[in-house]
């Protein structure tokens, strides 16, 4: 029992050593101007700089002796980077009023740059010398707008010029008619999502460092020629740039930070009424002012437009014909008629049938032409090429084009072609004057047979199922 | 009295029966050809519509059921007319028109090929008579001037630009006793009727019989041809 309460006792006086030992030691340390000797303060100016290689920060490291607050002259500071940027000088001396400064240059890499100063000194009458460190972080920041169009990926060098090429939404994915019969282009249509849509190419916005949680991010469009969605069916719910002329997410709020980590790889950019171009933007403005990084795309958008848009069964009847026409990108530039055929067409004629050969049945002869309710029609190899009741391409279709336009099959390709000839009887015409796909798609314009006429871009007719064959010749 | 009254009767009964089946009977053929017609009609304008975008023109005709409507012959002219009136977007059937009707589009010997089906059709046997006088007259003319092969070209035409519609007007002429017509009916029937080695008066009798026969293909149903007979 005795030996119980020395034991007692004497832990008792040894906890209470402990404690006031605990406590000094939470006193210096806690108030370490008590200890310290310096006091190093470390500031960036500005915090955020573009990550570019070449934007600086101006980094000073403001040096206080610890007991007096007073400024430390002369104190020797080094200055150092991690992974990221570069400091220049490395090492400065503190002027009179304790501040040493550098400058930060920053790295192509987007990323937060730790900067460490160090300032080392020796206490009067110690042995020991201190080190004293402190690190701040400077934000490269990098902001992207990356965009596919209908070529593929464009490349960043080419964002501006020529930009990208998109389709005005002119066609009608989802079949929608009016109560005319008539096509619903889908570009008026905004309210739901539509139906297979497939005319929006994505775009994405990349923030980089992707931890930032101040500043604002926002996507412009300097006309109303681009919409933007977060959906590629579009839908009134996706809607981010449609009515407005931006949208901004502040970053600091985690609500609009959340949503822009959502949307910001999986926007679409919608052509909308009108072809020409459109500039998007997308900006990173730090907490501190100015617009600090941004990107932006030429949208350059396309469409054929030099006729109207197919009803749902005229373009499913075209579509039949010609597996490789893309919506968008051909349109009818004249209705239905069986007064003329391609080959006509091809030649500018609008009032006769050129058929290869034409066999009458009730003569049992091969004929020059016929008339039958106020359609003429004529043969080729009668009236143009060597009469032997065959049709070929040498003796039959090249004089008919030299005859009739002066054409010969000397053209290199379609660039330069005035009309091109498919092996399987079928001849398109260049479609002088349009600018439909500026100067991306090279359009000509087809009669089918007694269907319409049809703008086209030059090699969507190819693999017909209707016969017309391989481009074989091209005339000028 | 009573059976004499009876036989009447039955005799009226039966009659009247024999008239009705025939009526009735007649009514039933014009409707099952109307009915094949437009199922081939429809037919032929689902495949036509199927090579619409063909830039050949053979192509809307290398269908069986384009051929199925030939074959019903010249009793569907007056529906193929009335397609012609009421679907004017399928122009092709004026051409099913002509074939029937066998009249060439070739204006090389069809003076009137520019002429809307419908234009024929009006006129009628009349107007097709009135044609067939102008051109015979050229062709006896040229016969008697001995321009043989004017004589042939006319006879081309004749042929080529009234179909079968002309036999009506040439039979007619053998009728009222002009031989003239022997070498254009020879030329008509494509031979089809053996007169060789036959006299003048053998021939008459032969075609004449041959009409008898065949009237009724060789016989164009134009709205007038009711009050012409």
């Amino acid at each position: 029992m005795i030996n119980n309460t020395k034991r007692s006792k004497l832990s008792n006086h040894s906890r209470i050593y402990r404690i006031i030992l605990l406590l000094l030691f939470i006193i210096v340390f806690w108030n370490s101007k008590v200890f310290a000797y310096f006091l190093v303060d470390v500031e960036s100016d500005p915090k955020y700089i573009k990550a570019n290689g070449t934007s600086t920060s101006t980094i000073t490291a403001t040096v206080t002796i610890g007991q007096t607050g007073e400024p430390k002259a002369g104190a020797l500071v080094i200055f150092m980077v991690g992974d990221y940027g570069s400091v220049d000088p490395v090492v400065e001396t503190t002027d009179e009023y304790g501040k040493a400064q550098t400058t930060f240059t920053s790295d192509t890499t987007p990323a937060w740059a730790p900067i460490t100063a160090q300032v080392t000194a020796s206490m009067p009458g110690w042995e020991y010398s201190l080190t004293y460190i402190r690190t701040i972080y400077v934000c490269m920041v990098k902001i992207g707008l990356q965009v596919s169009d209908l070529f593929g990926s464009v490349e960043e060098a080419a964002e501006e010029n020529p930009g990208a090429y998109i389709h005005r939404n002119i066609d009608n994915d989802n079949a929608n008619t009016d109560g005319n019969g008539s096509p619903i282009n889908d570009e008026t249509e905004d309210t739901l999502s539509v139906e297979n849509e497939n005319d929006l190419n994505s775009i994405s916005i990349d923030l980089q460092p992707a931890d930032i949680y101040e500043g604002t991010v926002k996507i412009w469009r300097t006309n109303t020629k681009a919409r933007v969605w977060s959906d590629s069916g579009k839908g009134a719910a996706n809607a981010v740039v449609t009515n407005s002329t931006y949208k901004m997410w502040r970053l600091y709020d985690e609500t609009e930070r959340s949503d822009f980590n959502d949307k910001k790889t999986h926007l679409f950019v919608e052509g909308y009424l009108n072809t020409g171009n459109t500039l998007l933007t997308a900006e990173f403005r730090p907490p501190e002012g100015a617009v600090l990084d941004y990107d932006r795309v030429k949208c350059n958008f396309i469409a054929a437009k030099c006729g109207w848009q197919p009803t749902p069964q005229e373009r499913e009847n075209t579509e039949t014909c010609f597996p490789y026409i893309i919506h968008c990108e051909w349109s009818i530039t004249q209705n239905v008629t069986p007064n003329y055929n391609c080959i006509a067409w091809s030649v500018g004629i609008t009032d006769r049938w050129m058929n290869p050969t034409i066999y009458d049945v009730i003569l049992g002869e091969y004929v020059e032409e016929q008339w039958v309710e106020g359609v003429h029609y004529i043969s080729i190899d009668k009236r143009y090429g060597n009469n032997d009741n065959a049709f070929d391409i040498e003796d039959d279709m090249d004089p008919f084009y030299y005859y009739t336009a002066l054409y010969e099959p000397i053209a290199v390709d379609q660039t330069d072609a005035k009309a091109i000839y498919y092996d399987g009887y079928h001849g398109a015409k260049r479609k002088d004057g349009c600018t439909c796909g500026a100067g991306k798609w090279v359009m000509f314009e087809s009669k089918c047979g007694d269907g319409p006429r049809i703008e086209h871009v030059y090699n969507q007719l190819d693999g017909s199922t209707i016969g017309y064959g391989t481009r074989c010749r091209y005339y000028k | 009295m009573v059976n004499k009254n009876g036989n009447k009767i039955i005799k009226a009964l039966v009659t009247g029966l024999f008239i009705l089946w025939f009526i009735l009977g007649q009514n039933i053929m014009a409707n099952d050809v109307r009915n094949e017609f437009e199922k081939s009609y429809q037919l032929w304008k689902e495949h036509c519509k199927k090579v619409a975008y063909s830039s050949r023109l053979e192509d809307r005709f290398n269908s069986p059921y384009y051929e199925e409507i030939i074959k019903l012959g010249p009793q569907i002219l007056p529906y193929i007319v009335e397609k012609v009136r009421s679907d004017k977007d399928f122009v092709w059937i004026a051409w099913a028109g002509r074939r029937v009707a066998s009249i060439s589009s070739d204006p090389n010997v069809n003076p009137w090929a520019k002429e809307s089906m419908l234009t024929w059709w009006e006129g009628g046997q009349k107007q097709t008579n009135e044609r067939f006088e102008l051109l015979y007259e050229e062709w006896k003319n040229a016969r008697a001037r001995g321009s043989y092969n004017e004589a042939s070209r006319i006879e081309k035409k004749i042929k080529m630009s009234l179909g079968i519609a002309v036999f009506s007007p040439i039979m007619e002429k053998l009728e009222h006793g002009d031989e003239n017509v022997i070498p254009l009916i020879q030329d008509m029937t494509d031979n089809e009727v053996n007169v060789k080695e036959q006299s003048v008066a053998e021939k008459v009798n032969t075609y004449k019989t041959w009409w008898d026969g065949n009237k009724k293909r060789l016989t164009v149903p134009f709205p007038d041809q009711q009050a012409i007979e």
